[in-house]
């Protein structure tokens, strides 16, 4: 059988292949085990196997992911199977992880290896249950549903079993869904496909060169798509996947100083927060050779902290929305740039990878001219098909040009070609970045509005005139709540990243001309009591 | 020994709020618990925390060599901080 992918093997069948070279390396590091490959290329082909023998293909799996060994496993299979990977989050409320399950249609849930109490929430919830896969270990772990367990399968390794697990990935097939804020309230799942991953990770694969005795870091909950940038560039590369124990992945210093590790990729608020914290002295992190950045703005003057603290690491801010599959354009930082100024003291996002497009252009699809700001744009094979069963936000985000009969994806990004390259500049709308997860402001208020029937509503990121935000504060027209209950609410429904921080309450909210709500007037009281705040 | 007590009660003045927001009570919690597990703080927030904790007791903390996991519970983090 022939292979229709251009790189000859899908990502999940890299990692396969890589596995059986590297068998006896330490594969992933998770929970203070260390897994082989040969440990974990067992384990992928036992249970995509399964998958085969359950006659499941293109079907929509969901993996109730805490980031444990089996969470990684059943990513990998899934893929490999030529199933859809769908991450749900164990920290997110049970509304948006049933709201996940329904969109994206998911008839099987892999539990892994874990309490199955928080999913069972999840479970009942559900208006169609899923069939629940688990480890037969955890038989006595049972609730009310149907149960298969994988580990039990039995399957024979030979050329011919070998050569249909490496070829059931089709490149036009989903290998995996995320969802992402919607401004309705409504997550928007974001199809990826084979041809979208095997191009990213061979596309940053020729910025990473990892080897065999590389460590790299895995901070990233599962439901963020850089999650997958570390399963599937550190495995298919031999190297070892050293996954982050939640309590330490906004400071993991320690972490990184006890496992020597030498590959870092995280969003840019964990250079802040370790700075708080004083763990970025000079030459605190001198095994470090890599630093990778993505998922918000990287600023000078933390990059250059960073340097200190890393000397001896290279650093590459990459930029990349989920639809343009986890990172489409990259810049390389280097010392000689210490002395220079950038566009709102803003690390430039550069170039685009081989084969793939970033434009500045007006509404018209016409480029600007260099160092005029505009929106950005992207095609190339790294873009989605566009969104899970949407076609009418497909159609307005996915633009097909007929002049270039290419199809653009509009980022909502401000930004501008400068001889540093492409540098961004903020949004278009009232998206904002929290450590590097995207917020609908719109998301945040519709939600409010339903728990709460207030009439108005109204969000905002702080700091204020910060391009990335720490956090949510917002303004609610109610007088049944008080500002407790609101919050309690709000931690209901909400992942905590977008749980505001702070609520006040207003009856009389200010309005424009048009009668819309009168940002600015809120923007004017919100910065009125930080100037309070800091007199008193 | 006054200083350990004034610590505990600065501590309990701050967590009382946020405790409250899902619906616990301070002596409800174990002060072995871990407040990010329990749903008081997620890791952010708990950072956050843990810097007005510093700049309210006017402590200085160098986590260069610690884990801010070992200051996750009542008993961590008076047991580190004060």
């Amino acid at each position: 059988m022939t292979t229709l992918f251009k790189y000859s093997l899908s990502a999940p069948g890299q990692i396969l292949r890589c596995s059986f070279l590297n068998s006896k390396t330490c594969a992933l590091y998770v929970d203070n085990v260390s897994y082989s490959y040969e440990q974990l290329s067992h384990d992928i082909l036992k249970l995509t196997s399964f998958f085969i023998e359950q006659q499941l293909s293109e079907t929509s799996i969901g993996v109730y992911a805490a980031r444990n060994y089996e969470s990684y496993v059943a990513a990998i299979a899934i893929m490999l199977s030529s199933n859809r990977y769908v991450p749900l989050n164990p920290k997110f409320p049970v509304d948006k992880n049933s709201k996940i399950c329904e969109l994206s249609e998911i008839k099987y849930v892999f539990l892994g290896d874990q309490d199955s109490k928080p999913y069972c929430e999840l479970h009942r919830e559900l208006s169609t249950q899923p069939i629940v896969i688990r480890n037969s270990l955890k038989k006595g772990d049972v609730f009310d549903a149907e149960f298969l367990y994988w580990d039990e399968h039995k399957y024979n390794l030979d050329d011919t079993l070998l050569d249909l697990i490496n070829n059931l990935a089709k490149p036009e097939q989903i290998a995996y869904i995320l969802f992402t804020s919607g401004s309705t309230g409504l997550p928007k799942g974001v199809p990826i496909t084979h041809k979208n991953l095997a191009s990213y990770i061979h596309n940053v694969k020729s910025l990473t060169h990892l080897k065999t005795n590389d460590r790299c870091t895995q901070m990233f909950d599962l439901t963020f798509d850089l999650s997958i940038h570390d399963i599937f560039v550190t495995l298919s590369s031999g190297a070892s996947l050293y996954v982050v124990p939640d309590k330490s992945v906004t400071a993991p210093a320690k972490f990184i100083k006890e496992h020597e590790l030498t590959h870092w990729f995280s969003v840019p608020s964990v250079i802040s927060f370790m700075k708080t914290f004083k763990m970025l002295k000079e030459n605190a992190f001198p095994f470090l050779k890599m630093s990778l950045f993505c998922g918000e703005a990287l600023s000078v003057d933390n990059v250059k902290i960073w340097q200190k603290a890393c000397p001896n690491s290279k650093i590459t801010n990459i930029y990349g929305p989920t639809e343009a599959t986890i990172g489409i354009t990259y810049f390389h930082w280097n010392d000689s740039l210490n002395e220079l100024k950038f566009e709102k003291d803003i690390v430039p996002i550069g170039k685009a990878f081989t084969e793939q497009e970033a434009v500045v252009m007006d509404e018209k699809l016409n480029p600007t001219i260099e160092n005029e700001s505009g929106e950005l744009y992207l095609s190339g094979e790294q873009l989605s098909p566009g969104y899970w069963k949407n076609n009418e936000t497909t159609a307005k985000i996915f633009i097909f040009d007929p002049k270039t009969r290419k199809t653009w994806y509009k980022t909502g990004d401000i930004a501008k070609l400068t001889k540093h390259g492409l540098c961004y500049l903020g949004r278009s709308d009232s998206q904002v970045k929290i450590c590097g997860y995207r917020v609908e402001l719109g998301e945040i208020e519709s939600t409010i509005k339903q728990l709460t029937k207030a009439e108005f509503v109204c969000a905002f990121s702080t700091p204020l005139k910060n391009e990335n935000a720490t956090g949510i504060e917002v303004f609610v027209s109610t007088n049944e709540f008080s500002i407790i209950e609101l919050l309690s609410l709000c931690k209901k429904s909400l992942p905590s990243h977008m749980v505001p921080k702070k609520v006040y309450i207003l009856q009389d909210f200010p309005f424009n001309d048009n009668g819309k709500i009168d940002r600015p007037a809120l923007f004017k009281i919100l910065e009125q009591k930080y100037v309070d705040s800091k007199d008193f | 020994m006054s200083t350990q007590k004034t610590f505990k009660e600065k501590l309990f003045t701050l967590l009382e709020p946020r405790a409250e927001v899902i619906g616990l009570k301070l002596n409800e919690i174990d002060e072995n618990d871990n407040l990010v597990e329990l749903g008081i703080f997620d890791s952010v927030s708990f950072l956050e925390f843990i810097s007005s904790l510093e700049s309210e007791c006017e402590v200085n903390i160098d986590f260069s060599e610690l884990d801010p996991s070992e200051f996750s519970s009542i008993a961590g983090l008076i047991k580190n901080i004060s």
